[in-house]
């Protein structure tokens, strides 16, 4: 090794060196691992976040949410799942001085799955929507930072405290109503929490905005992200303070018990006197089931003007060796007044339908059969009780078939759907910046435009009609049928090829309501491909008032709906969202994907819906079978859900 | 079987064979010799049918200067005083109706109220431009039924020599004995073949032009053999050609009424990238002047080159635009001039016609609040399904429809059970069935004597037609084995219509529609253009059953009445089975 050699090499290890000590000294230090953080006046090790719970397992750990008595809200832990209803964190502290010292140090926690960054990396600044982030601290948030007075031993002291994770956690006054924190009406989300643990100086803390340390205030208008300003922002260039994330996370899931009740609310009733006679132990009203039940009867809603003129015939399209000659004979040669004037039914008797069964801990629901006089297609479903912002939801489902072995379709929509937990103001989703959104779900296209509303929907819809996309075959051209009882040909008619080639094929249909605001940037109406993992989805509107957008993916009937069970999955996140099905749950495969560059996605407050309903099938145009000219069914049609849950 | 029995039918046959055996076997052999044309070629069917050409109801409801006393429906009616001669009149030009040239019969119903019967007939009078006749035929409009509104039903059928656009048909009640009554929901319904359609499809709204000839086309230069969709030609709009050719329709060809949607589509073969075709419908006034427009194109949409691929468009008319003399022209435009083939184009105009019949007059309510009480002999009906039963049909698979039957108790046996004697291509045959095999047999003996067989069976037709129409077929048995008799009664008119009837106090009462069960695949009976029942006590004397024969038929201009190519449809083979009830 020559002098110039030994120079250059004295050089960068003096550069090492220096890097090495100005990183580990008196400004802002963040870490994420279990190492020893030191700034000039103190050294922190050994964050432990949860120092309570699952002691065994050091780094990610898990807690399922508690549905019992939950209706103020999710709490984490419960004092069922934990003594107290407490999370305990420790760390331990050295004060590095040659004096006694004031510190004082505040604990956040971010649910990391369904967050925006806290860096917008364009510009460098916090990211528009990451005060949207479901983050907290000290429940009571004028608690600010907690004081450690340390002396100058040289030795490092435990300090512990408690926390848990709560709804509306910001104490913010869009939940707040006649004095009451709602906190059930933004519950803690779903998905991994990091936790943040700040232990700042004397000195520093005077540096610290208001709004940093009391998440309840805000910053002009807005709240400020915690994380941002410590881990990015101005509060990274604190000189004595120290902002540390843990490198465990707890992983927080929903996964109700099925077999714990039905709750019957009468607010869907509109105040009206209805049959109770059904009510039992785990369907109806008492007050555990009150209390406990993670689910409620779901009553559609039906559009009373959709009336339809059905065919009388009463008949099991899936047992029935119902035919396609069948299907076009009923539609030909009935008379007008044959046809039974009706809309679709819902419910009328309570926990008829639907049964929770506590020992398997499933639900069944049913659309009833009819007879002769009473002629009924009522379509059934149940809706959970707590809302939640963003998951993956997967259900485990047995749900009708609705192909018979002839492949004609018996009329039903299988759905697995999130809908608003509605509120109004409260759960108003994000403000539309570009035309606003349409006012409301039902009005038509000339519906006056609002900056916000409180609709939100994403769908699986499953049912027997035709892509949209790509256009070239859409419409598809359906013979007209001539009612000539003297040649089988006239009536018979045949579908289009583009039909019998996927005969045995139910459509996927995936949508987002995102209330027609064009603001994403690639808004657009008619067929617009979406690329994601190697796939090309397309994704229609109709035009630009539709309130919806929506990609069709045909599967099988048989595949879905003919096994024991089947998977659907929601993925709703903040930017996206993918629909995804499979035979298990490490075999799922997308089958529609959105994102907010040409749709707005929903950040209120949802609930799940599972429903066997009838449409009108003017809602689906191109669709091969009529709900009209359906027969009503002969015999109950049951489906099954084995599982939901939220992660 | 015993010797008694045989006995007993040798004399029985042999006094009917005396009887007239000869010269009805001579007449049914020239009116059935037909059936057994194989060598006559198969006509396609498919090409023109029997079907509705124009429809026209009148109710009085809008009109002045007619009866308020009374009526069927609504609140009025025609009051034929016994001081008018001529009711009231409809009128029609032929050219009027859609597909005249095919004009096979004009079927009326119409609702008469009179104190008494009445000796009007009604008229029908085909008349030139100057008053002519050409022909005149008239029917009664008596019943039975007074102080009710009766149902007459009228079919008049029309020879080649009466059809002609200029004529003028004429339908009226004609009061000739000066006598009072009431008219109302006259409901006329003119009949005949369909145009020609080049599509497997018996409708005059539907169009397949697969390029293999030029019927139906204009403007046909640019097709030639050349790479095909289906068959060996296609349209060929290489070079810079710019249009293909032209499908042109009379509004009146393909509707009744004006038409909101036009549906079509047509396979495109790009030779080249980024084909710009464009499937277009437009419609031009009797001046000649565009009224409407509209095209889809293929444009970005996925057209891949050397390729085979469909595009659907759908068109809405505007109906303030248009008239019944529009004419309306599809083709494809390819507005690139790309070279492209295009092949198969399908043209489906309107959205199919309305249901027949009035509006439901069922409350929705009653039925939502579980309160629906079905009222006398209307609709809808509950549905009584007839079971097909598991037997061996071997010895009956040569029964036809075109066949007539007669069923009793020919055979004095302690079992009681019907016969069937099946009268054949002029020669009548014995079947009965043995509950020991399960199975019907033919009765070895001589033939039976056919004319006065059929005299017997028309003996026992019902002729009462307040209730049933004179289409109507009946047969009556106790088809519930509760020592009750019902009546089955069939129409074919316009459906396969089987109900079950009771008489009740001196009328008739329509228990259900009757459905089949327990047929194999599609085959039920409803289905078929021709179907035959015979009803009797063929396998328990205490419980009446069907046997149904039902078949298709490949004739041109079936009537429903007698068919001279029966045809095998592997979908829908023709078939036979007895139907019972199961339950009450």
């Amino acid at each position: 090794m020559n002098k110039l050699s030994i120079l250059k090499f004295t050089q960068r290890l003096v550069i090492i060196l220096v890097a090495i000590v100005i990183s580990y000294s008196c400004n802002n230090n963040t870490s994420s691992d279990g190492s020893s953080l030191k700034c000039e006046d103190f050294t922190l090790q050994n964050f432990n976040p949860l120092e309570n719970w699952q002691k065994d397992s050091a780094e990610n750990k898990t807690i399922f949410i508690d549905y019992d008595n939950a209706n103020g809200g999710f709490v984490l832990p419960t004092v069922k799942q934990q003594k107290d209803g407490l999370f305990s964190f420790e760390f331990e502290i050295k004060n590095n001085t040659s004096s006694n010292q004031k510190f004082f140090y505040k604990l956040y926690y971010q649910n990391e799955t369904y967050k925006f960054p806290e860096l917008d990396s364009s510009t460098n600044k916090e990211h528009q929507y990451a005060e949207e982030n479901f983050y907290g601290s000290w429940e009571n948030t004028s608690t600010l930072f907690k004081e450690i007075s340390l002396t100058a031993d040289n030795n490092f002291h435990k300090i512990q405290g408690n926390f848990r994770i709560i709804g509306n956690p910001r104490n913010e006054e869009r939940y707040i109503k006649n004095g009451i924190n709602n906190r059930w009406q933004r519950n803690p989300r779903v998905g991994k929490y990091s936790f943040l643990l700040v232990v700042v100086s004397e000195n520093d803390l005077k540096n610290i905005p208001a709004y940093i340390q009391d998440i309840h205030k805000k910053n002009n208008e807005h709240f400020a992200n915690p994380y941002y300003y410590y881990l990015f922002g101005e509060g990274k260039q604190l000189k004595n303070s120290i902002a540390t994330k843990s490198s465990g996370t707890l992983k927080v899931i929903a996964q109700p018990n099925l077999g714990n009740g039905i709750y019957v609310n009468d607010n869907v009733y509109g105040g009206k006197d209805y049959d109770k006679s059904f009510f039992c132990a785990t369907c109806g009203q008492d007050s555990n089931l009150f209390k406990n039940a993670p689910l409620q009867q779901f009553i559609n809603y039906v559009d009373i003007s959709t009336k339809m003129d059905n065919i009388p015939v009463v008949a099991d399209v899936l047992k029935d060796n119902y035919s396609k000659m069948d299907y076009n004979w009923n539609k030909s040669f009935y008379t007008k007044d044959e046809l039974i004037p009706t809309i679709i039914q819902t419910a009328k008797h309570p926990c008829q339908t639907v049964f929770s069964d506590a020992k398997e801990k499933k639900v069944i629901i049913k659309n009833p059969g009819t007879t002769y006089g009473e002629w009924k297609k009522e379509s059934v479903g149940i809706i959970t009780r707590h809302g939640l912002t963003y998951g993956k939801f997967r259900v485990k489902i047995k749900m009708t078939e609705l192909l018979n072995k002839n492949n004609v379709w018996n009329g039903l929509t299988n759905a697995i759907w999130l809908i608003t937990q509605g509120g109004g103001d409260w759960n108003f989703r994000r403000n539309c910046n570009k035309n606003g959104y349409m006012a409301t779900y039902w009005g038509g296209s000339t519906d006056k435009r609002v900056p916000a509303v409180d609709y939100t929907e994403i769908d699986f819809e499953i049912l027997k009609t035709p892509p949209y996309c790509p256009d070239n075959t859409f419409p598809p051209v359906y013979k007209n049928p001539n009612d000539n009882n003297k040649n089988i040909n006239s009536w018979n008619v045949k579908l289009p090829d583009e039909i019998l080639n996927t005969d045995d094929k139910i459509t996927v249909a995936c949508t987002n309501w995102d209330m027609a605001c064009s603001e994403p940037k690639d808004f657009g109406i008619g067929c617009n491909p979406v690329d994601y993992k190697g796939q090309t989805y397309y994704a229609h509107r109709w035009d630009q008032n539709y309130r919806a957008l929506t990609e069709k993916k045909e599967e099988t009937d048989d595949e879905l709906f003919a096994g024991k069970f089947y998977y659907f999955e929601i993925d709703w996140r903040p930017t996206e969202i993918i629909w995804r099905i499979g035979p298990s749950p490490d075999k799922m495969r997308e089958v529609g994907y959105m994102n907010d560059k040409i749709t707005s996605i929903a950040n209120n407050q949802m609930l799940l819906i599972i429903t066997q309903e009838y449409h009108n099938t003017k809602w689906w145009p191109g669709t091969p079978y009529a709900q009209d000219n359906i027969p009503f069914p002969a015999n109950d049609i049951p489906g099954e859900i084995y599982d939901l849950t939220i992660e | 079987m015993p010797q008694k029995k045989v006995r007993k039918l040798i004399i029985i046959f042999s006094i009917l064979v005396i009887c007239g055996f000869t010269s009805s076997y001579l007449f049914l052999r020239h009116q059935y010799a037909k059936k057994f044309n194989t060598g006559a070629e198969l006509v396609r069917k498919d090409s023109a049918v029997l079907t509705t050409l124009l429809s026209e109801k009148i109710d009085f409801e809008s009109m002045e200067n007619v009866s308020a006393e009374k009526a069927f429906s609504g609140k009025r009616s025609f009051k034929i005083e016994s001081s008018i001669e001529y009711g009231f009149g409809i009128n029609k030009e032929m050219n009027a109706i859609p597909g005249y040239q095919g004009l096979k019969n004009i079927d009326i119903e119409v609702k008469c109220w009179a104190k008494k019967k009445v000796e009007a007939v009604y008229v029908l009078s085909v008349e030139d431009k100057d008053g002519k006749n050409i022909y005149w035929e008239s029917k009664p409009m008596n019943g039975d039924k007074t102080e009710n509104w009766r149902n007459l039903h009228f079919t008049f059928n029309l020879k080649p020599e009466t059809i002609n656009p200029a004529y003028i048909i004429k339908l009226y009640p004609w009061n000739k004995a000066k006598e009072e009554f009431y008219i109302d929901d006259i409901a006329v319904n003119y009949q005949g073949m369909g145009i020609p359609v080049p599509v497997g499809q018996s409708s005059t709204s539907n169009f397949l032009y697969d390029f293999e000839s030029n019927e139906g086309l204009t403007g046909t230069e640019s097709i030639k053999q050349t790479v095909a969709h289906s068959g060996k030609m296609a349209c060929d709009l290489t070079g810079g050609r710019e249009y293909g050719p032209l499908v042109v329709k009379k509004m009146t060809e393909v509707s009744t009424s004006l038409i909101k949607k036009i549906t079509a589509s047509v396979w495109v073969y790009p030779m080249t990238d980024k084909p710009n075709a464009v499937l277009t419908a437009s419609i031009t006034n009797s001046k000649g002047e565009s009224v409407f427009w509209d095209g889809k194109s293929t444009e970005n949409k996925p057209f891949p080159k050397n390729q085979w691929t469909k595009i659907n468009a759908s068109f809405s008319v505007p109906p303030e635009k248009i008239s019944l003399e529009d004419k309306i022209q599809v083709n494809v435009w390819n507005k690139g001039r790309t070279d492209l083939l295009i092949d198969d184009m399908e043209v489906v105009y309107g959205e199919g016609a309305d249901r027949k019949g009035d509006v439901s007059t069922i409350d929705a309510n009653s039925i939502y609040e579980k309160k629906f009480s079905p009222q006398k002999n209307k609709p809808p009906f509950r549905t009584i399904y007839f079971s097909k039963q598991n037997f061996n049909y071997s010895s009956l698979s040569g029964f036809t429809p075109n066949d007539e039957f007669i069923v009793g108790d020919f055979i004095k046996d302690k079992s009681n059970l019907d016969e069937i004697i099946c009268i054949h291509d002029g020669k009548a045959e014995l079947f009965s069935f043995s509950s020991t095999t399960n199975e019907f047999t033919k009765v070895k003996g001589k033939v039976l004597s056919v004319d006065s067989l059929l005299k017997i069976k028309k003996n026992s037709e019902i002729h009462d037609f307040t209730f049933f129409k004179p289409t109507d077929i009946t047969f009556s048995g106790d088809y519930y084995g509760d020592n009750k008799s019902e009546i089955v009664k069939l129409n074919m008119d316009w459906r396969f219509d089987l109900k079950l009837v009771q008489e009740e106090r001196g009328g008739y009462v329509i228990l259900g529609n009757i459905d089949f069960k327990g047929y194999s695949n599609d085959y039920n009976p409803k289905y078929y253009e021709f179907t035959k029942i015979i009803s009797g006590r063929f396998i328990s004397s205490n419980q009446s059953t069907l046997i149904v024969i039902s078949c298709n038929c490949s004739d041109a201009d079936f009537n429903g009445k007698h068919c001279n190519q029966m045809e095998s449809n592997t979908s829908l083979p023709n078939s036979i089975g007895l139907y019972k009830i199961e339950n009450k």
